[in-house]
């Protein structure tokens, strides 16, 4: 039998908090809950927010020019989506009915130089419309008026104008990855930090409560107690939260939410280091709210002990306050 | 040896130890006695740094306590002490641990200790699942896993059925018989009685009576007296020798009475009553001691709680 040192006593009560607390259930459930909760926020989204491209059916009453489909075509692609186009003998949409008919079938109905739809067109639907529209007509112009269609075909050949931010210039291309890191990486540390550090709280007053800390104090000493208790709930709760922050992201790589991982290491690290620092500083204050038992000096037997009257301002000097 | 000297303690304007000083002997069971808010689980508490005197000296073996020493204490509080959510051997495990037992060791003396105390088929069991005598149990388990040379209980016996009482005392009876020191405090006098070697009574933070029990009962000024009559005796009461405490019961008369008194004048007294069928002359009971040390002090104690 040895007499422990203090990094022993850290460790033994750093261990069984992780052993008693990791083994139980409610640990395990949280975990689990936790889990479903970013799955579920990871997952969820990309089920509305669907990628596949958007097919549209056009249907052509008459005779267009040829450059007709090519240039819608071509608008459709740059917006991500295909086109269909059906093409329906002059004369055969008349009247409503015959419209209505032909709606059955396509998005959007083109007859004598109007598109008719059932409902509000689509944005996409609509510039593309516009814009295959604008550029036939164009092309159709160009040669009646005596130029080679190959040759007002390749004056039409506009690329298309680019858009940029100062951020991408100066080279931060994810900045919009990284903002939502940091955003989402506040969120998960104010929740972390105070789920762990209420455990720490709760631990502390329930050792109160139920008097076990006498037990311990007559062989621990406070502060190994302390200190222990909050490295043991915060390796679980680092271990916790790195387990959901992994099977989150690669989740969310997996579904195509996010694809630069990169930007997302320094951000992940920097949260790892904030959490330990901003656990430590409230756990500790946590343990010291709750534990007035054990912010007493230990050594109680000498003689030379204050003899002040007041029992206790002088000797209950606050954990905390010493760091 | 345990030696506690001129202890002092206040807490706010309540004094809690007023100049508290006695001494425990290895081998011997000491009953810690006194009403409450006598003072007898801050004394305890200040055994084990949990409370800190404002002034005296607590030596074992002649020097003061530091974490070493502490070690080889065990301390059994009055409220349970445990984890509530903790396995039996687990827990035992933990507290032997703490005080520098090796982990084998430390297991095997908890599976011995829940074994002793035929707690061995639960020491897979969470300690809320057991019975509060068995709680009870493994709080002594706990106090006495690491071997001990000190062992401190804060009324062990509270709360536990007459079988529970009766292993409770082997138990005490053997560690003391081992050689260990130990102390506990009651309120069950005639328990203490049964068991002690020796009796220390506080009252108002400070010793008013200790020594051995046989030394306390002969050093007392009062007699016992107790007289059983045959049918149709005359009421009965000795008279003069300034007596007290008069109970008739079942046709018996017990009386206390001054140490002056002459037995035989009261035997003489007795048999001009009746049918004297049973005489006895002792020193008054550990009960009758305490109240005479106490005095009507108690009361007033009591109702302030």
């Amino acid at each position: 039998m040895t007499t422990p040192s203090f990094l022993d006593q850290v460790r033994l009560v750093a261990g069984r908090e992780i052993r008693e607390r990791g083994g139980s259930r409610s640990f395990k459930a949280s975990t689990v809950i936790t889990l479903l909760i970013v799955l579920a926020l990871v997952i969820v989204p990309t089920w509305f927010d669907s990628d596949d491209p958007e097919e549209w059916t056009v249907a052509v009453v008459g005779s267009v020019p040829d450059t007709f489909a090519p240039a819608l075509d071509a608008a459709a692609a740059s917006q991500d989506a295909t086109v269909e186009i059906l093409e329906l003998p002059t004369g055969s949409v008349t009247d409503a009915d015959s419209l209505d008919e032909a709606l059955e079938d396509a998005d959007a109905v083109l007859v004598d130089g109007r598109v008719v739809t059932d409902d509000e067109v689509g944005a996409g639907l609509r510039s593309a419309l516009s814009a295959a529209w604008v550029q036939s007509q164009l092309l159709q112009g160009l040669t009646d008026s005596g130029l080679d269609p190959a040759e007002a075909a390749a004056a039409l050949e506009i690329p298309p104008v680019e858009f940029t931010t100062t951020d991408e210039a100066d080279g931060n291309e994810d900045s919009g990855t990284r903002e939502a890191a940091a955003f989402i990486g506040v969120i998960a540390l104010f929740v972390a930090i105070n789920t762990y550090g209420t455990w720490v709280l709760t631990g502390v007053l329930e050792e109160k409560s139920n008097r076990v800390v006498e037990v311990v104090i007559s062989a621990i000493a406070p502060r190994a107690l302390l200190a222990g208790k909050v490295l043991g709930i915060g390796l679980l709760g680092l271990l916790q939260l790195s387990v959901v922050a992994v099977v989150g992201l690669a989740t969310a790589i997996a579904v195509g939410v996010t694809e630069v991982p990169t930007a997302l290491v320094p951000a992940v690290a920097s949260m790892v280091v904030w959490f330990v620092l901003g656990f430590a500083f409230y756990a500790v204050g946590y343990a010291a709210a709750g534990s007035p038992r054990a912010r007493r000096a230990r050594w109680p037997c000498s003689c030379s002990a204050p003899t002040s009257s007041r029992c206790s301002s002088s000797d209950r000097t606050p954990t905390a306050s010493r760091r | 040896m345990l030696e506690l000297r001129d202890l002092r303690r206040r807490f706010g304007d309540l004094v809690a130890l007023d100049g508290l000083s006695f001494t425990a002997r290895p081998g011997r069971l000491l009953g810690f006695l006194g009403p409450n808010g006598a003072g007898k689980t801050t004394a305890m508490r200040s055994i084990f740094g949990i409370v800190r005197p404002d002034s005296g000296t607590i030596l074992w073996e002649g020097s003061e306590i530091g974490p070493a020493t502490l070690n080889h204490f065990g301390y059994m509080p009055e409220q349970r002490g445990l984890y509530p959510k903790m396995k039996c051997a687990d827990q035992l495990t933990y507290f032997a641990r703490t005080r520098g037992v090796d982990r084998d060791e430390a297991r095997a003396s908890a599976e011995r200790w829940l074994d002793r105390l035929g707690l061995a088929e639960r020491a897979d069991d969470v300690l809320e699942s057991l019975s509060h005598g068995n709680q009870q149990r493994v709080q002594l388990a706990a106090a006495l896993v690491h071997g001990p040379d000190l062992l401190v209980l804060d009324e062990p016996f509270s709360g536990l059925d007459p079988l529970g009482v009766a292993s409770m005392e082997e138990i005490l009876r053997e560690e003391a018989a081992g050689g260990r020191t130990i102390i506990f405090s009651s309120h069950q006098l005639d328990l203490v009685e049964a068991i002690c070697d020796d009796v220390v009574i506080v009252h108002q933070g400070r010793e008013i009576r200790s020594g051995t029990l046989e030394q306390l009962r002969a050093a007392s000024d009062r007699r016992r007296v107790e007289v059983s009559f045959g049918p149709g005796a005359a009421p009965w009461s000795p008279d003069g020798a300034a007596a007290d405490s008069i109970e008739v019961r079942n046709g018996a008369v017990t009386a206390l009475v001054g140490s002056d008194a002459d037995p035989d004048v009261l035997l003489a007294s007795a048999r001009s009553a009746g049918d004297v069928r049973a005489f006895s002359w002792t020193p008054p009971s550990l009960s009758e001691l305490f109240v005479e040390a106490v005095g009507g002090a108690v009361e007033r104690v009591e109702v302030m709680g």
